[in-house]
């Protein structure tokens, strides 16, 4: 099974943008108050930079699994050390977005339903998508993604009118107390285009890795700057700092003349939900790859049993306090997985030399 | 049985007890739409919220047509209901006692409160409506000189509705009548930019003849989330053209050729400006707006073009006196709602941080040039 390059595009794209999308403008005013696109911007770059090293070794390495390419890089044993930083990254996730997932709903669409249900069909719509392999995640994805987009364009342009241009002059620019949660916000926000490593080896025109990650990184770095600005620009760095979704801010200080529908922070919160499914789907999916890769396990019963597992985690009265405690430092772990690993396998691709090797995949032809 | 029929019945097994309804669910029939809230306070100290709701059957059956407030009369659509409490909250969960209906949030329109409520502080007022997710940022929000609740018991014309009533009459900007719109998110980013105060537009309800009517009265100075004065209809004027966002609307003069004469004009286009010149400590603002002024009526025999720039030096005297006043009103309050600390604090922010803008704001001096620019056509002469 191959997916194309535009397949391959959207899948990395909504892997990488999840929670974050509401509360980026926020990370950004933490880190640097009035320039609270900057940080974004650089880290964007910076993102973008390492995966496109990334790709480049990926291309040079032919389509060989994680697995393999791993090993032949780092050796037998050492070479397990990415697939399990991959897997410990992915299972830390799904509670984590399962918990922030029921901290918003529980707040705005549904108020009474208890946790154990929203995130158990959550879980249960991502784990039942993800057991349908890579090909049907990327169709469905594909149709959501376009969606997804015009609905944050709409909302972006009936929201200009409302930008106070003073609010983006640079005032105020100094390094904040909050930096360090911030930085680790706007890094968690980036995090998924190391999925790069697992999606390669199913793409059809492997030539195209490197305009794929460009493209990868630099859509969501759009669309983040795009919402900061206008959140900066609507509400002012100061009225951001006390808000905890900025971005849905934006929708609800917007009115779109003549039309049908009133509330459009619900759009926000719709695409919200979207951008957090996509994510789950994408770590569920790549926790599952890593130990197919290893154990010789039927794919649903692995795949319903993170899902299960997750749930579990996620409904546990002490997940949302251990993830709000440890959220900085977990956020900051990113920094290692977005753009330290890429930097380590792009050095250590000078001394190791392509071989010739058999291929595994998840969910296809060769498992 | 094969597995496709077991799978069949398992998928609307699952629909059915997934889609069949809600966790939690309210009925919409169940539920009161709040359009619009009052909030006083009573003798005791206590926080008395007034909801003013609509109630469905009698709107489907067509009631309360031709006009008619809330207040809750057998043939009224709408009634309002009131409950008391120690905080906002407390007083709002209240209400649930005194109405069949639960009450909603998603449709509020306007939040009026009284002088008493405001000069204590709005805080915890804004606090409730910006916790509630429901409550849009584009809510009205309206001061009252006595009673906030009896803005909800006046009555007008064709429109019982009077959320609706007060929503439009404040989009319909109309600088006679010193209109300008504050609403909660504009609220909420005023209080909290630095060197930016917030007016609300001040309302009583006039009793006329047995009637309770609305009437706009001025504004409410807000500093630091209370109220610390007014401004009055004249100076609510100028505050509406120099920072209220009113670029739109008619305006009368009189006074440039005989005694009698008057012309109303309507405004196609105003651009106000503020600049600012910082010295030191000593802070200079100059205030500019260029109008483009189309004739709606003239009263006198003929609009001779000898006339026009009479006509533009009244305008220009008429909007730089009502300026002037407002921004007299705002320095005497030290309270800057024409929002010249916010100037300072983002395109001069070196010098921001080395001013006392509360000692300051009151010695700014202001220079303000009204540049009207009139076409004497109108659209059939």
């Amino acid at each position: 099974m191959k997916i194309t390059s535009h397949q391959a595009l959207v899948l990395l794209v909504s892997f990488i943008i999840g929670g974050g999308f509401l509360s980026i403008p926020g990370a950004g005013v933490k880190v640097i108050k009035g320039a609270a696109w900057a940080p974004i911007l650089l880290l964007g770059v910076a993102n973008l930079i390492s995966l496109y090293l990334l790709a480049g070794v990926l291309q040079k390495f032919g389509g060989r699994s994680l697995t393999e390419f791993s090993e032949m890089l780092f050796g037998r044993l050492l070479g397990k050390i990415i697939p399990l930083i991959l897997l410990l990254f992915s299972l830390l996730v799904i509670p984590l977005s399962l918990s922030v997932l029921h901290d918003l709903t529980s707040n705005t669409l549904l108020l009474a339903t208890p946790k154990w249900f929203v995130a158990g069909t959550f879980v249960f719509a991502a784990v039942y998508l993800v057991d349908k392999g890579l090909g049907v995640i990327a169709r469905v994805l594909e149709l959501l993604f376009p969606v997804g987009l015009l609905a944050v364009a709409t909302v972006l342009f009936a929201a200009r009118t409302n930008i106070y241009w003073l609010h983006l002059y640079p005032a105020d620019i100094s390094i904040q107390k909050t930096a360090v949660e911030g930085l680790a916000d706007i890094s968690f926000s980036y995090a998924g285009g190391i999925y790069l490593l697992i999606l390669f080896p199913y793409l059809q025109r492997q030539e195209n890795a490197k305009r794929i990650s460009v493209w990868a990184i630099l859509l969501p770095m759009i669309i983040y700057l795009a919402v900061t600005i206008a959140a900066v620009g609507i509400l002012g760095a100061n009225e951001i700092e006390r808000l905890t979704w900025p971005s849905l801010e934006i929708a609800k200080a917007t009115d779109i003349e003549a039309a049908f529908i009133h509330r459009l922070d619900i759009i926000f919160v719709v695409l919200w939900l979207i951008a957090l499914f996509t994510t789950a789907v994408g770590v569920i999916f790549v926790a599952a790859y890593v130990i197919l890769s290893w154990f010789n396990i039927n794919q649903s019963y692995v795949t319903y049993g993170i899902g299960v597992a997750a749930l579990i985690a996620a409904v546990l009265p002490n997940t949302s306090k251990f993830m709000q405690q440890y959220s900085t430092t977990f956020g900051l772990a990113t920094y290692f997985m977005s753009l330290g690993l890429p930097l380590i396998i792009w050095v250590a691709s000078f001394w190791r030399q392509p071989q010739q090797q058999k291929q595994r995949h998840y969910g296809g032809e060769q498992q | 049985m094969n597995r496709l029929f077991i799978k069949t019945i398992l998928a609307g097994l699952l629909v059915t007890v997934l889609l069949s309804g809600c966790w939690g669910k309210q009925e919409i029939d169940e539920r009161a739409y709040v359009l619009a809230m009052a909030i006083d306070t009573t003798d005791e100290g206590e926080i008395e919220v007034t909801a003013f709701m609509p109630i469905p059957e009698k709107l489907a059956e067509g009631g309360g047509s031709g006009g008619g407030g809330g207040g809750g009369g057998d043939d009224q659509p709408y009634f309002t209901v009131s409950g008391k409490g120690v905080t906002v909250a407390h007083a709002y969960s209240n209400l649930r006692y005194k109405s069949k209906y639960l009450p909603y949030l998603g449709h509020l329109g306007v939040v009026i409160f009284s002088e008493s409520v405001a000069s204590q502080g709005l805080g915890e007022l804004v606090d409730v409506l910006e916790r509630n997710f429901k409550v849009n940022r584009n809510v009205l929000l309206l001061a009252a000189e006595d009673q906030a609740k009896d803005l909800l018991e006046v009555e007008v014309s064709a429109e019982p509705n009077l959320a609706d009533y007060y929503r439009r009459f404040f989009e319909d900007e109309n600088l006679d009548d010193a209109k300008f719109r504050t609403d909660l998110g504009l609220y909420l980013v005023q209080q909290a930019d630095p060197g930016q105060e917030s007016a609300l537009p001040l309302l009583r309800a006039k009793e006329e003849e047995g009637k309770k009517t609305p009437e706009l009265v001025g504004a409410a100075v807000i500093k630091d989330g209370k109220q610390v004065g007014r401004l009055s209809f004249h100076e609510s004027r100028g505050y509406a053209l120099a920072a209220g966002g009113t670029t739109r609307g008619v305006i009368t003069v009189t006074g440039f050729g005989e005694s009698d004469e008057f012309i109303t004009l309507e405004i196609g286009r105003a651009k106000p400006e503020f600049t600012v010149e910082i010295k030191g400590d000593q802070v200079k603002a100059h205030f500019s707006i260029e109008l483009a002024l189309v004739t709606r009526e003239f009263t006198g025999e003929k609009l001779s073009e000898d006339l026009v720039p009479k006509v533009e030096a009244a305008v220009s005297r008429r909007l730089k006196k009502d300026f002037e006043a407002a921004f007299a009103r705002a320095q005497s309050l030290n309270a800057d709602i024409l929002g010249i600390g916010r100037l300072v604090y983002y395109k001069h922010h070196t010098a921001w941080s080395k001013l006392q803008w509360d000692q300051v704001f009151p010695a700014v001096s202001i220079e303000v040039s009204v540049q009207p620019q009139l076409n004497p056509l109108g659209v059939t002469k």
